[in-house]
């Protein structure tokens, strides 16, 4: 049956733009919320998915443009709002929402992105306590990256000086906040990195150090590519961003946390004045045991020369007696004269170690007393009246007799 | 300019400083070897605290890295701010 003459059919095609036009005419652009399934990121770059309520569904595309921009990950079932116009897609008669932003619900989309992508590396092990690498007791050469003219460089050169003047000091100076300073810190750290592995600026540490500031200027610490940088370095790494309520991404990878860029110094070295302190009791506990070693040598050749004493009534015996008492006498001189001779090199050439040596005491004003046999004089009723002491002063000597002897007691 | 690997110099000695206090406080030792032990103690000792009084830092700057691939370093010129700066010992007043 031919189709009346007053009737002129359209084209498909022809409906289809006309539909499209009203479409794009009513619905320009505007916010919906709903739920995302059948989510698909296509290889043209392209995002498809499906917006849904309990009522209805809504078919969405977002053009790779926009899907590039996007800050976080969709998944399906978020709750989300959308921005965008209602189109059609001609070749198959489909209406979609063309998608040019989207938000998650509930929380922003940057906090959203920090949080999967600390999720991400997470899974990839990044924060694992097992890759932690442990950082040195006494570092011999530090790199720090941070502002050439902030607060962080000036507060973290001031306490080495202080603290730890052994440490070698390489500054590289970067970005750390605004635009550009994620880059910035990367190409630092695999600078240093490398240098490191060359052999030709081997480090012990990495600080990456910034002053306090708002949220906002941690973004680099937030970033994927810092993360990497500071996962893949050859050196350990402290970081020191200084913001203590918020940890950021390169916290949790970094070999150590520090709150502030100079707690990352105290954390890592040691403090000088306390390690010669430390050092003196060294000197002291090694003094102590030697003497300890020679008091016990003492002993056993006193042990030896009583068990021979019973022996008497062999002759052979009484001479084995006497060579032992001499080998006995001749050993503690040696023993003696041996440790003398150390203390009074110590004293002449180490005034740095003043309370190592006996003989330094000397200097202080105090004198060593001893009895003609060599013996230290400690308590009066060491020495009888009109025997004869050598007094030794800081130079020289005294021999005197004694007069008289007070026990302290009568004192 | 080679960079020579900074020399563990202080670390070194003084593990090797309390390995002679452990041996001499085991009392296992032998008085002739307590004795020699006590000289290079003594020795070891001096080194590490004339290492610790003597030492001035070295800072530097990296500016990058030149064409044959060794660091590129200059004096780090930011010390006479460090000594302006009138900050509390250990502190950090952010």
């Amino acid at each position: 049956m031919p189709l009346p003459a007053n009737v002129t059919p359209i084209t498909v095609s022809a409906l289809t733009t006309r539909i499209r036009l009203r479409l794009e005419e009513h619905f320009p652009g505007g916010w919906v919320t709903g739920e995302i399934s059948n989510f698909v990121r296509a290889t043209s770059g392209h995002v498809y998915f499906t917006l849904k309520d309990a009522k209805a569904t809504l078919r969405c595309m977002m053009p790779r443009g926009f899907a590039l921009r996007l800050k976080f990950d969709p998944r399906d079932g978020m709750e989300v709002f959308a921005q965008g116009g209602v189109t059609v897609y001609e070749p198959r008669g489909d209406y979609q929402l063309q998608v040019q932003e989207l938000q998650p619900k509930g929380v922003g989309a940057a906090e959203l992105a920090l949080r999967q992508l600390k999720e991400k590396l997470l899974q990839k092990g990044y924060f694992d306590p097992k890759h932690k690498r442990a950082l040195p007791k006494y570092p011999r050469r530090l790199a720090l990256i941070a502002s050439p003219t902030g607060a962080a460089i000036r507060d973290m050169l001031q306490i080495l000086t202080t603290r730890w003047p052994l440490a070698d000091v390489i500054v590289k100076p970067s970005r750390v906040q605004g635009d550009g300073a994620a880059q910035d810190i990367v190409a630092s750290l695999r600078m240093l990195s490398r240098l490191h592995e060359e052999r030709t600026l081997p480090l012990h540490a990495i600080v990456l150090g910034r002053g306090g500031g708002s949220s906002e200027d941690l973004a680099a610490f937030n970033e994927e590519i810092v993360a990497d940088a500071i996962y893949e370095c050859a050196v350990p790494v402290v970081s020191a961003v200084g913001h203590e309520v918020d940890v950021s991404v390169a916290d949790l990878v970094a070999d150590l946390r520090a709150l502030t860029p100079s707690q990352a110094i105290i954390a890592l070295c040691p403090d000088r004045d306390e390690m010669m302190d430390d050092l003196l009791e060294r000197g002291d506990r090694l003094r102590e045991a030697v003497e300890h070693r020679i008091e016990l040598a003492r002993q056993r050749v006193d042990r030896l020369a009583d068990r021979s004493a019973l022996r008497r009534p062999l002759e052979r015996i009484r001479d084995l007696e006497q060579r032992l008492d001499e080998t006995a006498v001749r050993m503690l001189r040696a023993a003696k004269s041996c440790v003398q001779r150390q203390h009074d090199r110590l004293a002449a050439t180490a005034d740095q170690l003043v309370s190592l040596s006996p003989l330094n005491v000397l200097k202080r004003g105090y004198t060593l007393t001893q009895r003609g046999d060599g013996t230290v004089v400690r308590d009066s009723t060491d020495v009888k009246p009109g025997e004869v002491i050598v007094t030794r002063l800081r130079s020289g000597e005294l021999m005197s007799r004694v007069l008289g002897v007070t026990p302290k007691e009568a004192q | 300019m080679t960079e020579p690997t900074p020399a563990p110099r202080f670390e070194t000695a003084l593990a090797e400083l309390d390995k002679i206090l452990r041996d001499l406080e085991d009392g296992t030792t032998t008085l002739e070897e307590a004795l020699a032990r006590y000289e290079r103690g003594v020795g070891l000792l001096k080194q590490c605290y004339g290492q610790l009084r003597d030492a001035e830092q070295r800072i530097r700057q990296l500016s990058g890295v030149t064409e044959d691939g060794k660091p590129d370093l200059k004096p780090f010129e930011h010390t006479a701010s460090v000594e302006k700066a009138k900050r509390p010992k250990g502190g950090n007043g952010y």
